[in-house]
Order: C-alpha cells, then structure tokens, then sequence
C-alpha cells in the first residue's frame, strides 16, 4: 500500500512536472483547511479566496524544488497559505476581530469529538478527531476556545480567567501534543 | 535567549501559526522567526496541526468557484511560461 504521505509527495512531484490535475488532487486534499486557516487569519471570506488561489499558485511553481525529506506536504502548503494570508491583512491594514455571529452561535462547552463528528467524515478527520480525544482536558480547552469559537489569544484568557501567558504556552503544547498525536496516527 | 524566554518565543510563533495574533504581535513573531531555524521549526510543526484542526472543527466551505479558478492560473501560467 502506498502512505498517504508519500502519495501527496508524488502530488506535488507531479505539479513540478507540470501535470494539472496533480494541483487539483493537492486542492481537493487541503484545499479546505487552506481556506479555513486563510479565513481564521484574514477574518475575512473575499480575502481569504484570493489567499488561498495565491498560495496554490505558489505551490505550483515552487513545485519541482520541493524537497520531502525537509518537511510533510502538508506543512509546505499551509506555510504558504499562512505567509499569503498575513502579507492580505498587511496590505489591508485590517484589524483582526471575532467572527460575527460565531461566538454567539455556538454554546459552550462544545464537545470537539461531537463537532468533528458532525462536520466532516474521512481519514484525515478522524485521525484529527482522534488526536483531539486524547489531548488533557485543559489543553483540549484552549483549542476549542480558539478553533470552534474563533476567539483570539487574549480573548482565551479572558474566558478562562487566565493569564495571557498561560494561555500562550498552553496553546503551544496542546498544538505540539496534536503533532505528534497526528504523526504516530500516521505511521 | 533564557529558558524562559525561549518558552515565550515558542509560544508566540504558535499562535502564530494559528492565526490568533492581531497584527503588532504578528509582526514580532515573524521578525522572531526571520531570526531563528528553531523557531521556524517551531512554526512549522504548530501550522500543520493547526490548519488540520481548524478544518475540521470549522464548518466553514470555500467558495465552489475556488478550485476552478485555482486551475485557470495554473492554465494561464503553464501558457505564459511553456
């Protein structure tokens, strides 16, 4: 059987060779967390289109110099992703701000395993699903607040009653936890 | 760098990743990262798990014009360059 990572690396060999439809793959693949993380830093939908159109632009010339052994498809394309994003709310001078109506829309505490559930099915969700089922409960909590709240740092720690650094460091090592939770999902 | 500071840092570029940051914290975490391999690795390893999770947690589609508009640039590309 061929892994799933060693197939998105021939995806993007494929791009570098120039075959289109290997960017179409690579699109269906990412191409939503591509524009739900676009979103979250742009906090805004027309903006977060065109950063996500950019970065698979980039992606596809950057294509032939990719190098596997560096770092996961994955990674490379949301870096992309991330850098198009933050340059979008440079140029537009925007203030980041909640999402309307998400803060208000969802009640608290959300189950993540229930919302996972619920929103989308496939592989990549479940092991996503599964990772975030065995976080701590006080790390899960940091990354509901921020992902299924959309709140900001400062506004996590003003929810928690905790302080900012806190928060900060907590967010980390509940992402790092995720990490490594994903990649021995992986394997 | 102190041990504390480092913890800072890490804690930054993370959120980050995340998206989380408004735009003067942005811009301090990506002259820390301009600055660090470590940090960029970091990053790295914080976007990945972010943008996964906040994919799926969010119910959020893109526009269903988006892929093919992805592939027209990618067609206009190949034409002005092959």
């Amino acid at each position: 059987m061929v892994s799933a990572v060693s197939f998105e690396a021939e995806l993007v060999a494929r791009c570098g060779a120039g075959d289109e439809r290997a960017i179409a793959a690579l699109y269906d693949r990412f191409g939503r967390a591509a524009f739900v993380l676009a979103r979250r830093v742009t906090r805004d939908d027309s903006m977060a289109e065109d950063v996500v159109q950019d970065a698979f632009l980039d992606v596809w010339r950057a294509a032939a110099r990719f190098d596997p052994e560096r770092a996961a498809v994955s990674t490379w394309l949301f870096t992309f992703v991330h850098r198009r994003a933050i340059d979008a709310v440079r140029r537009a001078s925007v203030r980041p701000r909640p999402y309307p109506g998400d803060v208000d829309a969802l009640p608290e505490p959300v189950d993540p395993v229930d919302v996972a559930v619920a929103v989308q099915s496939g592989e990549e969700a479940a092991r996503v699903q599964h990772a975030l089922g065995k976080l701590p409960e006080r790390e899960r909590r940091v990354l509901e607040l921020a992902y299924v709240r959309g709140l900001s740092q400062s506004e996590v720690a003003a929810e928690l009653g905790a302080p900012l650094g806190t928060v900060k460091s907590r967010t980390h090592t509940a992402l790092a936890h995720m990490r490594q939770l994903l990649s021995e999902a992986a394997t | 760098m102190t041990p504390a500071e480092r913890e800072q840092a890490e804690a930054l570029v993370t959120a980050y990743a995340m998206g989380a940051l408004d735009p003067a914290e942005a811009a301090r975490a990506q002259a820390l990262l301009d600055d660090s391999p470590e940090l960029q690795r970091v990053f790295e390893e914080a976007i990945d798990a972010a943008a996964l999770l906040a994919a799926v947690v969010s119910d959020v589609e893109p526009p269903p014009g988006l892929r093919d508009r992805i592939l027209e640039a990618v067609r206009r590309e190949q034409t002005d360059t092959g």
